[in-house]
């Protein structure tokens, strides 16, 4: 994965109503996964493989759909997930403004199918589907702050920063893989064990880039303030 | 005021026999001398899968040993995991019994339902069913151990009528406790008229919050047996005659768990359930996410490190707000030497223990 060039970072906060954000988690199996991390991250026990889906309908670049394949990690004491793969879909423009502003940046596609009793997405990596949705309440689904890889003048960085999400309503049922394939930046990656899904709705903010962490240092030495 | 030890046996990677060999021969010699120098708890965790935090999955095995080593000690579990796929409830009532019958009365029950994706998701736990379950544990356990006819049919498990053996020396039974982590738990503590095992750091000003609503209500408790009113916290120990160095000592001692802590897989994080509403995490609710994440933050307030006239200033404002028992953690994974744990424990019981007993 190439990772974006953070040439212009957003200097405020997006907030983006009737979004749609999709989670499906699954356990790690095959080794501990600390060789899909730099020195600067410790693994979880297990490592857990997120596939984070958004649709924005409408935002000031026109509507965008993104995936994610996320790993679980700390940096320091905090919980974080490491992004390995990113998928945008979206015009061109739009395309180019996430990966300026936020880092966020790849090739599309990204598929969102919702039924009533299903909701399935894809991308490059992942063909993924959430069964048998029961409601929960919309203080249960926590999402965790990502450290997505960017270039920035010097050098490579992780661009910290957690999207916010506020559910109207939120659904959780089983995951289901239909078809995976590792990401370039995580060879050997084997989501096994099925823990959660969850699809919600509601508003998404897009917080700015506040931190870049240096993925070779623990967070205590290697943290710059944008 | 009442002090114990408590007990998550880490071992230092790599996690080979010996390394796990060597953390429980010293738990032992240090629960020996802590018997000897006349504290009054050994606690031992119940943890699985948790690598290098903690390798005590057998606590009931651990608190055994130290129950035939030692002869005044009251030996406590902090706590059984009350989930029915980890421990049967049956299994829990008859091991609890011959615990108490082999430590001739000095069993104390700790129940908890595990905080980590890693252990309920290794037993194929349902996390929205724990705090059901453990309820109904801590309702079944006093009633087990009665030794009368005892059937049950319930969210998590069932049985018909059995007598369950033995039954334990303590009447009515050994004291029951829950860990407090989050907030709200030393309520369902209260009600059902157990104690409250502190096993998370709070401040002097959480922990007198939580312990006069406590009094408060188990005033007002329908309790599951003998009321056990007591309110025990959580702390680490390191005393030394030079102030600086057991700073350094035991500041790294402390840091190494709170990081390692950091470093469980918590279940709100894997698995979004109203049921666990917070990460349960120590580390990070000691470091808030107001500044960097780089940002180091001193240790807490009320951290029993220091020389003896520093520690005994700490335990009287953990005194003044109302508790009823510390219980310390010595080492982790083995970053003190066993001697230096010992001396430490050593002075302890010599400079500061004797300022708090009548």
């Amino acid at each position: 994965m190439t990772a974006p060039v953070l040439d212009a970072p957003a200097d405020a906060a997006l907030v983006l109503a009737g979004a749609e954000v999709f989670q499906a988690t699954f356990e790690h199996a095959g080794s501990r996964g600390d060789e899909f991390f730099p020195a600067g991250l410790a693994a979880t026990s297990p490592v857990l493989v997120t596939f984070l889906v958004l649709r924005v309908p409408e935002s000031p670049h026109g509507p965008f759909t993104i995936a994610q394949v996320r790993l679980s990690c700390r940096s320091g004491v905090r919980a974080r997930a490491l992004v390995v793969a990113t998928a945008v879909d979206a015009a061109e423009a739009t395309t180019a403004w996430l990966a300026a502003g936020w880092g966020i940046g790849g090739a599309p596609p990204v598929r969102v199918e919702r039924r009533y009793d299903r909701v399935r997405v894809g991308s490059p990596w992942f063909d993924v589907e959430l069964t048998g949705p029961k409601p929960v309440g919309t203080e249960s689904v926590q999402y965790v702050t990502g450290l997505h890889p960017v270039a920035v003048p010097s050098g490579a960085r992780l661009a910290q920063f957690e999207v916010e999400v506020v559910p109207d309503r939120v659904e959780r049922g089983r995951p289901v893989l239909h078809r995976f394939v590792a990401p370039e930046a995580a060879p050997g990656l084997v989501p096994a064990s099925a823990v959660v899904a969850t699809f919600a709705v509601g508003t998404l903010t897009l917080p700015r880039v506040r931190f870049l962490l240096r993925p070779d240092q623990p967070a205590h030495l290697g943290t710059e303030r944008l | 005021m009442r002090f114990g030890i408590f007990f998550e046996l880490s071992v230092p990677a790599p996690f080979d026999g010996a390394a796990e060999r060597l953390v429980y021969a010293n738990a032992l010699e240090q629960a020996e001398l802590a018997d000897h120098l006349g504290l009054d708890w050994i606690w031992a965790v119940e943890h699985h899968f948790l690598e290098g935090y903690s390798h005590c999955s057998s606590p009931e095995v651990f608190l055994t040993a130290v129950a035939a080593r030692t002869e005044q000690i009251r030996v406590g579990h902090g706590a059984v995991v009350c989930v029915p796929e980890m421990n049967h409830p049956v299994r829990v009532a008859e091991r609890a019994a011959a615990l108490d019958i082999i430590s001739g009365g000095r069993l104390e029950v700790g129940t908890a339902r595990s905080s980590t994706w890693t252990e309920l998701g290794g037993f194929g736990v349902d996390p929205d069913l724990t705090k059901q379950t453990w309820d109904e544990y801590v309702h079944v356990l006093p009633r087990m151990w009665s030794g009368e006819p005892f059937a049950w049919e319930g969210i998590g498990w069932r049985m018909p009528e059995r007598r369950v053996l033995p039954t334990p020396v303590q009447r009515p039974h050994p004291p029951l406790w829950v860990t407090v982590t989050t907030p709200g738990t030393e309520l369902d503590a209260a009600d059902r008229g157990i104690g409250c095992l502190g096993v998370a750091a709070v401040s002097f000003a959480e922990q007198e919050r939580r312990t006069a609503e406590y009094r408060r209500r188990i005033e007002l408790c329908d309790p599951v047996g003998g009321v056990n009113n007591r309110v025990t916290t959580q702390n680490f120990l390191y005393c030394h005659e030079d102030l600086d160095h057991a700073a350094a000592v035991g500041g790294a001692m402390a840091a190494d768990f709170n990081l390692a802590n950091s470093h469980l897989l918590w279940t709100r994080e894997a698995y979004p359930t109203s049921a666990y509403q917070s990460l349960g995490n120590q580390a990070t609710q000691q470091t808030k996410e107001t500044g960097a994440p780089g940002e180091r933050k001193p240790l807490p307030e009320g951290i029993a490190i220091g020389d003896p006239a520093r520690i005994v200033e700490q335990i009287r404002r953990w005194e003044s707000v109302g508790i009823d028992g510390i219980n310390f953690m010595l080492n982790t994974m083995e970053k003190v030497p066993q001697e230096a744990v010992l001396d430490s424990l050593r002075l302890f019981a010599a400079e500061v223990m004797p300022k708090f007993r009548s």
